[in-house]
């Protein structure tokens, strides 16, 4: 009997604690933000590149602070709608703005319809940043808000006179290099056009096999680190100011897509990338001018701006978002999902924070003097 | 025999070498020659009718150079080098051969930044550019019934896209309709009129298209609109201030357009901006009657035509009574912008009675300045001259001076004796611009023809007074400030430093300052600094954001400003900007 008892106390116990990050999340108080998301870069309805942020959205009950309900990955974006295959011309800022997120302007091809396993490249549908949007961006953009641009903005195929403007507002200068870190160099995620520029530019054929890092400059010029160049991927590193602001420890390392700026005196460098260099990879880098470490966060502290130099909000998996539990619970997923550690441990600590601040800037703003 | 062979291959290879030089050659000069050198004359402040001289004279030019190029490769190759002269040749006939496959690409970025875009008006009509085959297979699979093509037989490059998009057509199975419009007023009765019967015949859908989906499409809008009854969103375009034979004015909203007779080119911009009617003051004699008749009979518009040797005032009052009354847009045309044109506008404008030209004395005649048709600068007169200014309808007199240079009491009294409404305005010199701006402005709250006058020199009231109210003179304006002028009314640049507020914006009279506000260029601090600026030295501001529907907005704004207006741009987009304030 006793027994009995208490197997019902525990099975009450386990499901209450089982529900418990769940219900938490469900009395949570909600920060009411207004944002509003670029992104040109849905071909499919997977919205994977703004899928990370959506996430966060969610998971720190932030809501649109006009109609106070949660935002919805599908429809509250400006870019591409897989659904329809139209793409919008017209972005609309609200004047109360507290937060624009430029996750992609990359854009969608023809060859997206055909799945494009391959990355062929193909007839652009829809993309670039025209001037007009960045025009609207800057013009909604005050002390009181926040910017946060990611890779891929300023690249192709947004026009070079746009990114010369783009880079002067953001006090940054891109140089010209694009890259990414493959585990496997013979897997189909690495592009076919990377392929063929790099065979058409060496007269050698792509016989990498294991890790390496692909460097792709604007003018199409292929620079490649085989394995025996680098001891393993792209590392993340916090530098003195990240650490403050953020409140983290712990570096990264980093796996997808990334550009590399140079950023002006006005930005603060939060975070770099570093390649880990065998001598040989060295001498590859030095060879074409290319530098190990770059920086992966930029923030400018007086204008409110951030600069992401990778694709950070595209997240491959859809993770359940509606908990909480203690931070270290962040740590146990990054162990868990390889592919998106980066998400775990740099992207959702980093967002938190600027959506807390952005929380903390409207709070202030919207307070009453009298 | 084997001379006369040999002489026959010689003028084959020397007629070959000339026509592929010609046109391989005329192709490149074209785009780096004529264009940056047409750019260039713009910028130089030519007017059209003068830049179109120049290009003339350029184009000669190329022709008189080809034969001297092919003359001495006649000389120097042909007779001694023949192995040489037979390579340059088969290497010029590939040149023309690339040249003119680069004309023939619809897609190649030249051509591409000029095409319009493809715009569906309801259900059954949709307008654009030149339709590839990917776009014709897509408009089948869309259910469109055929195509509509507007390009011209008579036009070589357009001829050749014709048979490959009805080649195309056949293909994948779409009807393709040619109905050969040429882009300028020609007699393109025929093709409207199968138009007409084909999209009244059925009820399908049609794309329909001309070379860059601009201007000939816009005709046809308007027969559309005419058979179905539904009206088509036209493109915003803006009209013109000068035409080749002189100014064009503009009144109630654009409903009232006033202007020179137009050329044919310009004939298509009246169409365009849907003109129905057309006031002709041409006189009985006028060799353009007839034409005008065709043109109109063709174009569905209704002539009303002032036919007298003589205009008088009374007429053209009557003109103007009439066309207050039409509801529909109307053009009243001279030959030229006259004196008849600038009295008119005064009646449209300031809704008062004009000086009457010949009337002026002699003196006032040869020196004075006039100011459209109800103000005159001139020097002080002697009794006899004031009593003919009277005479001539002029009201007010106006005598600017500065303290050291009091009128005469004497002139004074001259001048009341003839009942003239007197005005003195007084400066603290001839290069006090703010103060003359100011009294510019004030001028025209003044009733009736007025008569300036003063002991200083009037250049620059004079400069200030046509600025505010009618534009540059674009043959001799010297600006203080570099400046791309784009029109007569029309100039634009960057942005305003402080000592240009007096030595520009003030000295040639500018009306109104539009800021086409780029805020990722210009930043908020200097737009609120030209504001400031604005509202200190008495000059009307508008800011546009240099947003995606900034045209419209500019157009809005030149057509409801009279004078000068000074466009700010970020330097980043003059071309755009200059494409945009110029297409027609």
């Amino acid at each position: 009997m006793k027994l009995k008892h208490f197997i019902k106390i525990l099975c009450v116990v386990v499901t209450l604690l089982f529900l418990t990050p769940f219900t938490i999340w469900v009395f949570q108080k909600s920060l009411l933000l207004n944002i509003v998301v670029i992104n040109k870069t849905v071909p499919q309805n997977d919205y994977r590149e703004h899928l990370g942020l959506f996430w966060i959205l969610h998971h720190r009950k932030i809501v649109n602070a006009e109609n106070h309900k949660l935002y919805d990955i599908k429809e509250d974006y400006y870019g591409y709608n897989p659904e329809e295959l139209t793409g919008e011309k017209k972005l609309i800022i609200p004047d109360d703005i507290d937060l624009i997120y430029v996750a992609d302007t990359y854009g969608v091809y023809e060859e997206d319809f055909r799945g494009n396993i391959r990355g062929e490249r193909s007839e652009k549908l829809y993309g670039g940043l025209t001037f007009y949007e960045w025009n609207r961006i800057m013009h909604a953009k005050t002390l009181d808000n926040t910017l946060v641009v990611e890779f891929n903005t300023i690249q192709s195929p947004t026009d070079i006179s746009v990114r010369r403007i783009v880079e002067q507002n953001l006090s940054i200068k891109w140089t010209g290099w694009i890259g990414r870190y493959f585990s496997n160099m013979q897997s189909e995620e690495v592009p076919i056009w990377l392929i063929e520029n790099y065979e058409e530019q060496t007269k050698k054929d792509w016989s990498f096999k294991g890790e390496g890092i692909a460097f792709v400059h604007e003018s199409d010029k292929v620079v490649v680190l085989d394995k025996k160049d680098i001891n393993g991927a792209i590392q993340f590193k916090w530098t003195k100011e990240g650490k403050e602001h953020y409140e983290v420890n712990s570096n990264s390392t980093y796996t997808y897509w990334f550009d590399m700026v140079i950023p002006q005196d006005e930005m603060t460098v939060e975070a770099q990338f570093e390649i880990p260099l065998t001598n040989s990879g060295v001498k590859t880098l030095n060879a074409h001018q290319i530098q190990s470490k770059f920086p992966a966060i930029l923030r400018n502290p007086e204008e409110n701006m951030y600069y992401f130099a990778g694709d950070y909000a595209d997240v491959r998996h859809h993770y359940f978002s509606k908990w909480v539990l203690p931070k270290s619970f962040y740590r146990l997923m990054a162990i868990l999902n390889k592919g998106d550690r980066f998400f775990w441990d740099v992207y959702i600590p980093v967002m938190t924070q600027i959506f807390e601040d952005s929380y903390k800037t409207r709070s202030i703003s919207n307070e009453k003097i009298f | 025999m084997k001379k006369f062979f040999n002489k026959m291959f010689t003028f084959c290879l020397w007629f070959l070498f000339l026509g592929s030089f010609g046109f391989a050659g005329g192709g490149y000069f074209l785009l780096f020659a004529v264009v940056p050198f047409e750019e260039w004359l713009v910028q130089k402040g030519l007017t059209q009718p003068e830049i179109d001289q120049m290009l003339k004279i350029a184009v000669v030019g190329w022709v008189l150079f080809g034969f001297f190029v092919s003359i001495l490769f006649y000389i120097y190759f042909l007779r001694k080098r023949r192995k040489i002269a037979g390579i340059v040749t088969i290497c010029m006939v590939l040149l023309a051969i690339y040249v003119y496959d680069q004309f023939m690409k619809t897609e190649s970025a030249l051509i591409s930044f000029s095409q319009g875009e493809i715009e569906q008006s309801g259900e059954r009509f949709t307008f654009g550019p030149y339709p590839d085959i990917k776009m014709l297979e897509k408009l089948k699979d869309d259910g469109y019934e055929g195509v509509i093509t507007l390009l011209s037989t008579t036009l070589p490059f357009e001829n050749e896209l014709l048979e490959e998009e009805i080649e195309n057509g056949q293909k994948i199975g779409l009807n393709v309709h040619s109905f050969p419009m040429l882009p300028w007023v020609g007699d393109n009765t025929d093709s409207l009129n199968g138009i007409k019967d084909l999209i009244t015949s059925n009820e399908g859908k049609y794309y329909i298209h001309c070379y860059l989906g601009k201007h000939r499409v816009d005709i046809v809008k308007q027969l559309m609109t005419s058979v179905t009854g539904q009206v088509f969103e036209q493109r915003a375009s803006i009209f013109p201030s000068d035409f080749e034979r002189g100014d064009v004015f503009l009144f109630q909203d654009g409903k009232i357009i006033l202007g020179p007779y137009p050329t044919e080119e310009e004939w298509s911009i009246l169409i365009r901006n849907q003109v129905k009617e057309i006031v002709s003051l041409l006189p009985p004699e006028s060799p353009k009657l007839d034409e005008l008749y065709q043109i109109a009979e063709g174009s569905n518009i209704k002539i009303h035509a002032i036919q007298h040797d003589d205009l008088s005032i009374n007429h053209l009052l009557e003109v103007k009574e009439y066309v207050l009354e039409l509801k529909e847009k109307v053009y009243i045309t001279d030959f030229k912008t006259s004196s008849t044109i600038l009295a008119l506008e005064t009646m449209l404008r300031r809704k008062e009675t004009p000086f009457i030209e010949q009337r002026l004395p002699e003196r006032v005649k040869d020196i004075g300045q006039r100011i459209g048709g109800w103000g005159v600068v001139g020097p002080p007169l002697t009794e006899k001259e004031w009593g003919e200014l009277k005479n001539s309808g002029v009201k007010t007199v106006i005598y600017l001076s500065t303290k050291d240079s009091p009128l005469d009491s004497s002139l004074r009294e001259m001048i009341d004796s003839f009942g003239f409404h007197f005005i003195q305005y007084k400066i603290k010199n001839e290069n006090d611009y703010r103060a003359m701006y100011e009294i510019a402005k004030d001028i025209w709250k003044h009733q009736g023809s007025m008569y300036l006058f003063s002991t200083l020199d009037m250049k620059s009231m004079t400069e200030i007074l046509q600025g505010m109210y009618y534009g540059i003179d674009e043959a001799r304006f010297e600006s203080p400030k570099p400046v791309t002028i784009i029109e007569r009314d029309i100039l634009m640049g960057n942005t305003i430093s402080s000592i240009e507020w007096e030595e520009f914006i003030l000295k040639i009279g500018i009306q109104k300052i539009i800021f086409l506000y780029a805020a990722s260029i210009h930043g908020e601090d200097i737009l609120k600094d030209h504001e400031e600026k604005a509202k200190t030295y008495g000059v009307s501001f508008e800011v546009i954001p240099l947003f995606e529907n900034y045209r419209e907005k500019l157009y809005e704004e030149i057509k409801l400003t009279m004078g000068i207006k000074y466009i700010v741009i970020p330097p980043q987009m003059e071309r755009e900007i200059e494409e945009v304030l110029t297409d027609y």
